[in-house]
């Protein structure tokens, strides 16, 4: 019951933030794209528990998307490998304006215990820009929502005068 | 020719000649090059003897057979960088004969797919492969998936013909995921190397675990208190338990059954965040090493556990009824398979004993060096490490993954299929990427 109760905060702490910070910067929602570079799995598993588990987020417009041009995150899992350093790059060349890159997982910060091989070129650091990395291996749902509050924080940009922020 | 054709057919023969290393649990069968070829033609009639794995190492083939309830490894030196190929006797060894050309360039003559498996880009004027094998006939198209595709989707490649929505041929391109595992490994201590294997495949976490460390234990003849096997068969049970309540999260997703997919993800959920209570880890990660576990499990939390594993049969329930049956259509008996195997899973849990504080969790390792071999079968199939110990540290190992035989099997069933029954089928049954790839 605690913990429902905290997600429930956790939840209505982002929803908040969306609408102050969101609705300026992102029309009112928060698409995430995901692109697994690598990864052993962990980090998904943890990103399905954030879609279902709180199922309600899809309510306030923070959903999934397959397309990147929807998409205002580009959440990449896992180490970069070689082989899917390309397809992560042409996928933020899709995204639109604003947009942001967020790592999760220790092997999306810095390649984790695989940095040191040469089949895999480091964290998602070394094939895109990063705006926020959420360390953990698997960081717990609760941290991966905190680390979407935390880039849209660190993203805010001031209201204009008479703007409907905060009013979601 | 005929002397070849008439000692081939006997493998128990070739094997039991074979001059001997040592090895545990079973020793290496060392055969020369025309007996290696006889132990092939002797494979193509056989049914008696299983293909496991195969691999190279330092100019050797190894062959992992299983012969009733063990598993043999039997090993010759390469021919100039050759040796004669295993798939023409045993088709299911064609994806070991391809990794192992692109992990050391050991050539498989008379192979009967000589494509690379993970050296994307290596090979003809197509950037990421030289080609599919499967060419659409009349009324045919191709359609390609992948490697990012999807909401949250596994990074492979996957390549249907189609004609209409019936799947008429099925080819999986892997590699994407490569993360030079075995070098990575190659070279570290028994301790350290054990945080590499945990790291595989996530829904295998501590089956590799196990398995490696198993392995490990053989090659420095170190024998364990029954207890630390004990909570190794608890931890796995616990493994099999909440893979099989997310196979069903994904699978019941797919099928639009959102309010049981919330159910069951929010019930692992709970699970995973007990372990971590319990392990220090939600997916129990880092917990198992050779010659015993690295954590004292914290028991307070196993009262919460215990309660949450008696829900599974609960939460589960509903996919034997006529609706989800209904939704789950001609897939319905994997689905219900999984379901089963969660609560024999955590059954299993309950049920197996606690490790008393008073016990210790580990025993320290032989200074001893050999070739050792582990077992373990995971939620997705068996798991199997050959390894060897040079000096205290490991000189080489391999890993035999169910990965690349489930991907085989979908390929074959895929034939005349729907494709939404297919894909709904890979989401019950293809293990991650990772674990191929390597």
């Amino acid at each position: 019951m605690t913990q429902s109760k905290k997600r429930s905060d956790i939840v209505q702490d982002l929803v908040a933030r969306l609408a102050a910070t969101g609705e300026t910067l992102l029309g009112r929602s928060l698409a995430i794209r995901h692109v697994d570079a690598g990864s052993c799995g962990g980090c998904e598993m943890e990103l399905l528990s954030v879609t279902l588990m709180w199922d309600h987020l899809g309510r306030h417009g923070i959903c999934m998307v397959d397309d990147p041009r929807w998409a205002d995150i580009l959440l990449i899992t896992g180490v970069s490998s070689t082989g899917l350093a390309e397809s992560a790059r042409q996928c933020l060349a899709a995204m639109a304006r604003p947009r942001f890159v967020v790592a999760v997982g220790d092997c999306a910060v810095d390649g984790g215990i695989f940095k040191s091989s040469s089949s895999v070129l480091g964290g998602a650091g070394a094939i895109l820009p990063v705006d926020l990395v959420i360390s953990g291996c698997p960081p717990s749902p609760a941290r991966i929502i905190s680390g979407l509050l935390a880039v849209l924080d660190a993203n805010r940009v001031p209201s204009a005068p008479g703007s409907p922020a905060g009013r979601l | 020719m005929d002397d070849l054709k008439s000692d081939a057919v006997n493998v128990a023969t070739i094997l039991d000649r074979a001059a001997i290393e040592p090895g545990a649990p079973e020793n290496l069968r060392v055969l020369t090059a025309l007996d290696w070829e006889r132990l092939i033609e002797g494979l193509r009639n056989e049914t008696a003897v299983g293909f496991v794995g195969l691999f190279i190492d330092r100019g050797r083939v190894y062959l992992l057979l299983r012969c009733g309830e063990a598993i043999v490894p039997v090993v010759s030196a390469l021919n100039e960088g050759t040796y004669c190929a295993v798939s023409s006797a045993r088709p299911e060894a064609a994806w070991y004969e391809r990794l192992a050309h692109d992990l050391s360039g050991a050539v498989a003559e008379q192979a009967n797919d000589e494509r690379p498996a993970i050296a994307l880009g290596s090979v003809g004027e197509d950037p990421a492969w030289p080609g599919f094998r499967d060419a659409p006939g009349n009324g045919e198209y191709q359609i390609g998936l992948g490697p990012v595709g999807g909401l949250i989707a596994a990074p492979y490649h996957r390549h249907l013909t189609l004609d209409g929505d019936v799947v008429v041929a099925t080819e999986h391109r892997f590699g994407y995921t490569h993360r030079g595992v075995l070098r990575l490994i190659a070279g570290q201590s028994p301790r350290a190397a054990a945080r590499t294997c945990a790291r595989i495949d996530s829904e295998a976490c501590v089956a590799h675990a196990v398995a490696y460390a198993r392995a490990v234990e053989a090659a420095s003849a170190c024998s364990l208190p029954l207890h630390i096997e004990e909570m190794r068969g608890k931890m796995l049970a616990l493994e099999q338990c909440t893979v099989s309540l997310l196979r069903l999260v994904r699978a019941a997703a797919a099928v639009g059954a959102d309010r049981l997919a919330t159910r069951l993800v929010t019930l692992r959920g709970t699970i995973a965040d007990t372990l971590e209570v319990i392990f220090g880890h939600r997916l129990m990660m880092d917990v198992v090493v050779p010659g015993g576990m690295a954590v004292r499990p914290d028991l307070s939390a196993w009262p919460v556990l215990s309660d949450v594993l008696n829900d599974v049969d609960t939460v589960t329930r509903p996919l034997g009824g006529w609706s989800m049956r209904k939704r789950f259509g001609s897939n319905a008996s994997f689905a219900g398979d999984w379901a089963r195997r969660a609560r024999k899973a955590a059954k299993e849990a309950c049920n197996a004993p606690w490790h008393r504080d008073a016990e210790p969790t580990a025993v320290p390792l032989p200074d001893h060096d050999g070739f050792g071999m582990g077992a373990v079968v995971s939620a997705h199939g068996l798991i199997h490490y050959a390894l060897s110990l040079e000096l205290g540290v490991i000189a080489f190992v391999f890993i035999v993954t169910p990965g690349s035989a489930v991907a085989e099997a979908l390929e074959r069933a895929s034939k005349f299929m729907r494709i939404d029954d297919f894909l709904l089928r890979s989401v019950l049954l293809m293990p991650p990427a990772s674990g191929i790839d390597l």
